[in-house]
């Protein structure tokens, strides 16, 4: 195991190791960034719950807006160590904590980290991201939560690889390549892909493996954001693979 | 909103999206772990330094992350500060860096290795001490290892056609530098993104063994004689499938035939996605593949160093030849026709029996491996059971039996027929047998070991089919000469008779080695065009062919044979000068010129392309003649 103390200490694990205690910049910023990134799980869970678009907007908001807004995280609240379990709980006592005071809830007092603008932006990725499944089927909130929380984590670590590979200007290879990710490639025409991109069947398999590589580093890291210890990482992965077998 | 479900997993995917399947994309089925490649060396328990750790130490370089790590150490990506250029820190361990006079001998061999200087070789640019790291500086090759392409498969024939050729250009240049690798395996071997190898880690294994056992100069034979078994475990040093059995057992004889051999590893997992462990099938059995790569391959995995390629540009030279000549159909095909033939159950009833003698003689050895190294038991117990014996038995009784059986045939039914067409197939049949057993036998030992027996018997075999099949000319010009000219003359016969026998002699002679030469031009060039017919009729013969050699022989003899017949006919027949009574002078002597006047004398020695049947109408009419002549002449003596 003494290699896995060696990994960057993640974010959330930051925040857990501050004790939730939002007056320290580094906890502050780095659970602004968390929040910013993993918003659209929420909203489309929201939605599959059958909120309409503008409450499940609001509401992604306001719960935000409550939770950055607060001085400390209550350490009750951490008590599952992932940042996914304690989103979860959180915006689920706050949508019904919201239903039940009819909007009476603290709303307006806090700074509005998540942007309506940025909403705005990502509804439709976020849309989409709750088109997955056609009703929220067997009533586990949690369950359905945690299938969004996939979805989003595997679309945001394709995103982000994409605009890497773009940045290179390789935005065809991604196109090209993207397919062998899934699977062992043999859904691929390989020698078409290699004379697109003027390769050798040799070079193409060298840049498939980058292309893993570096699709695997990005899950990984996106995964650890997300988790107390770097030793439940692979715990997380299994935990939202087996979420997505199971509807 | 309907569903469709992901053709992979099953996992719920929406109808009208093109996204992919984020259950498959969670955890591919490409991200398991692959199988460790067991290392041996001393740096087993090496935890390398954190990136700030290591920084702390170095001077011009900057080290930003750590990209490998592996029993001999770990590689960092890094950058020289002065040249502004990305680089490889290659770190060893502490406890190798701190043993006595090692600082010597790794500048002795750096500076050997900076000296290689070949496109298909990792660049060494600098070496140095780091903390208590000793650190290599190196190239760095932004790209995949073999094991990681491998990991998407085995790689097709042609794949590995090209790769090859760098790899053995690349070690023939290193062993003709003196520096021999020592732990080639796919690990160490590198692409560039745009697919070009490099080899990296040259000469590594032997800067962490034990100097006394690759430097014995240094020390007294003593020391060499005492090594304990701690260090002899230590000198050992590489990765344990693709390593030589003498790197094992003798680890101070290393020398470039070991990279041989790991090449014939990496040339094996290359093409089977498997390693050959134990009793291992020849590639082509394994995947569709041209048989010539068992070849290649079964060389240069040959137990004994002496019998592999003794040198990596032989070994390109043979896989070149494979690429130049681009798989024949037949090639395959054949092997797989063959197969079909035997079918499997033959084989697979072999594989059991042999199976059984393995396991037997396996509990014996395990029994006396007890004491001693395990690994060197190992090695002992795969070269210890021979199952040759058995298979020369087998394969001779079978023939013992056809044999017996067509005698009990010709004496019991007493029929001729029945005995030839008998003979023939029991023949045929013991001679598939006895071919499937060599190849069998191939298959289990490796390098293959000849048995005797079965040898004899394929001889055995063999002869008949040989003797017929080359030697028929003899017998047709034999009885074509007869047939023209009728039967030589009487060689006891002396006098003027003794001179024309000798030269029916010397005619005949001619004769033959005309058509010989003549069949054996037929049967080369058919060789040289179609080499694999004749190799695969008599694989278990021919070991090498030099068919070019042979024809320049051939034809050779052939110009030899046509210039002593066309001699021959000149001199006997028009230049009695010469000594050699001509056929002219013959008759006169006979008193037979009558014949001549009328017509029936000797007309001329014919040329044999303008021979027409009338000629040799003539030609025998004259012999009857010029015989009764003689037997008259006899008589007449007599009286």
């Amino acid at each position: 195991m003494t290699n896995l103390k060696r990994l960057p200490t993640t974010r959330w694990s930051l925040v857990i190791q501050a004790g939730g205690d939002r007056t320290d910049p580094v906890v502050r910023r780095s659970l602004d960034e968390l929040c910013e990134n993993y918003w659209p799980p929420l909203y489309a869970y929201l939605r599959r719950r059958g909120f309409s678009c503008d409450d499940a907007a609001d509401d992604v908001q306001g719960f935000f807006a409550d939770l950055l807004g607060r001085d400390s995280l209550q350490l009750a609240d951490m008590a599952r160590g992932r940042f996914r379990a304690f989103l979860f709980s959180s915006l689920d006592n706050y949508v019904s904590k919201r239903i039940r005071h009819d909007h009476a809830a603290c709303r307006g007092g806090g700074i509005r980290v998540v942007s309506l603008a940025t909403i705005e932006s990502g509804r439709d990725q976020a849309e989409s991201l709750s088109q997955w499944e056609a009703t929220d089927s067997n009533g586990d909130a949690e369950a359905s939560f945690d299938r969004h929380w996939a979805r989003w984590l595997v679309s945001k670590t394709l995103a982000d690889l994409a605009k890497e590979y773009a940045a290179d200007d390789k935005q065809r290879w991604f196109d090209l390549l993207r397919p062998t990710l899934e699977d062992s490639g043999d859904s691929v025409d390989r020698a078409a892909v290699a004379s697109e991109l003027g390769l050798s069947s040799t070079a193409l398999k060298v840049a498939i493996h980058r292309l893993r590589k570096r699709y695997r580093q990005r899950l990984i890291a996106a995964v650890a954001e997300t988790v107390n210890d770097p030793s439940e990482i692979g715990q997380e992965r299994r935990l939202l693979f087996a979420s997505l077998g199971t509807h | 909103m309907t569903t469709v479900t992901c053709h992979r997993c099953g996992a719920v995917l929406p109808s009208e999206s093109t996204a992919p399947c984020p259950r498959c994309l969670l955890q591919p089925a490409w991200d398991r772990p692959g199988y460790p490649a067991i290392t041996l060396g001393p740096g087993q328990s090496f935890d390398p330094p954190s990136v700030d750790e290591l920084n702390q130490h170095l001077v011009g370089y900057e080290v930003t992350e750590l990209i490998g790590r592996g029993g001999m150490g770990a590689v960092y990506r890094g950058r020289q500060l002065s040249l502004d250029r990305p680089v490889a820190i290659k770190i060893l361990p502490p406890e190798i860096a701190q043993r006595p006079g090692f600082r010597e001998r790794f500048g002795r061999e750096a500076r050997a290795l900076a000296k290689l200087n070949h496109p298909n070789i990792v660049a060494v640019h600098d070496y140095g001490q780091a903390g208590p790291f000793a650190m290599l500086v190196m190239e760095l090759v932004d790209g995949a290892s073999l094991r990681d392409v491998l990991a998407q498969g085995k790689l097709s024939a042609q794949e590995a056609l090209e790769i090859v050729p760098q790899l053995c250009d690349a070690l023939s240049y290193a062993h003709e530098k003196g520096v021999v690798h020592r732990d080639i395996k796919p690990e160490n071997l590198l692409f560039e993104q745009q697919g070009q190898l490099k080899i990296t880690d040259f000469g590594l294994a032997k800067i962490i063994s034990r100097p006394s056992v690759h430097a014995p100069a240094d020390h007294d034979s003593q020391t060499e004689t005492t090594l304990d078994e701690a260090e002899l475990t230590q000198s050992i040093v590489g990765t344990i499938h693709y390593m030589a059995p003498e790197q094992i057992e003798r680890p101070s004889e290393v020398d470039h035939r070991a990279d041989i051999y790991a090449l014939g590893v990496v040339l094996y997992e290359m093409l089977t996605g498997e390693l050959p462990l134990g009793r291992f099938d020849p590639p082509s059995q394994r995947v569709q593949l041209d048989i010539r790569f068992d070849e290649v391959v079964l060389k240069a995995l040959s137990k004994q160093p002496q019998r592999r390629y003794a040198s990596a540009a032989s070994m390109r030279h043979d896989v070149d030849s494979i690429h130049s000549n681009p798989k024949s159909s037949a090639s395959t095909r054949v092997h797989d026709a063959d197969r079909a033939v035997m079918g499997r159950t033959v084989g697979d009833w072999l594989h059991e029996t042999t199976d059984t003698v393995r396991r037997a003689m396996h509990r014996g050895a395990t029994f006396t491996s007890q004491r001693g190294s395990a690994i060197l038991a190992a090695t002992n117990h795969i070269r210890g059971s021979s199952p040759s014996r058995y298979f020369g038995i087998l394969a001779f009784g079978v023939l013992v039996a056809a044999l017996l059986s067509t005698w009990f045939i010709f004496v019991a039914i007493d029929d001729d027929f029945a005995v030839l067409v008998w003979l023939p197939i029991t023949m045929l049949a013991t001679l598939a047998f006895a071919r499937h057993c060599h190849r069998e036998l191939s298959k289990v030992e490796t390098p293959p070991v000849r048995s005797p027996l079965l040898d004899l018997t394929l001889r055995l075999l063999y002869f008949p089919i040989i003797a017929i099949g080359l030697l028929w000319p003899i017998a047709l010009t034999l009885v074509g000469w007869s047939e023209f000219y009728g039967p030589p003359r009487d060689p006891w016969q002396s006098g003027i008779d003794g001179l024309g026998w000798g030269r029916d002699a010397i005619l005949i002679g001619s004769c033959i080695v005309l058509a010989m030469s003549c069949w054996f031009l037929v049967l080369l060039t058919i060789h040289a065009i179609w080499p694999l017919l004749l190799a695969f009729l008599f694989s278990p013969l021919i070991r090498r062919s030099r068919t070019w050699w042979m024809l320049v022989v051939a034809g050779a003899c052939f110009v030899a044979a046509i210039s002593s017949i066309v001699m021959m006919s000149r001199f006997a027949y028009e230049e009695p000068a010469l000594g050699l009574l001509s056929d002219a002078t013959f008759v006169d002597s006979l008193d037979i010129s009558g014949d001549v006047a009328s017509g029936t004398a000797r007309p001329g020695f014919p040329q044999f392309s303008a021979m027409s049947p009338r000629d040799v109408a003539r030609v025998k009419q004259w012999h009857n003649r010029r015989d009764k002549a003689r037997q008259e002449l006899r008589v007449q003596e007599q009286r």
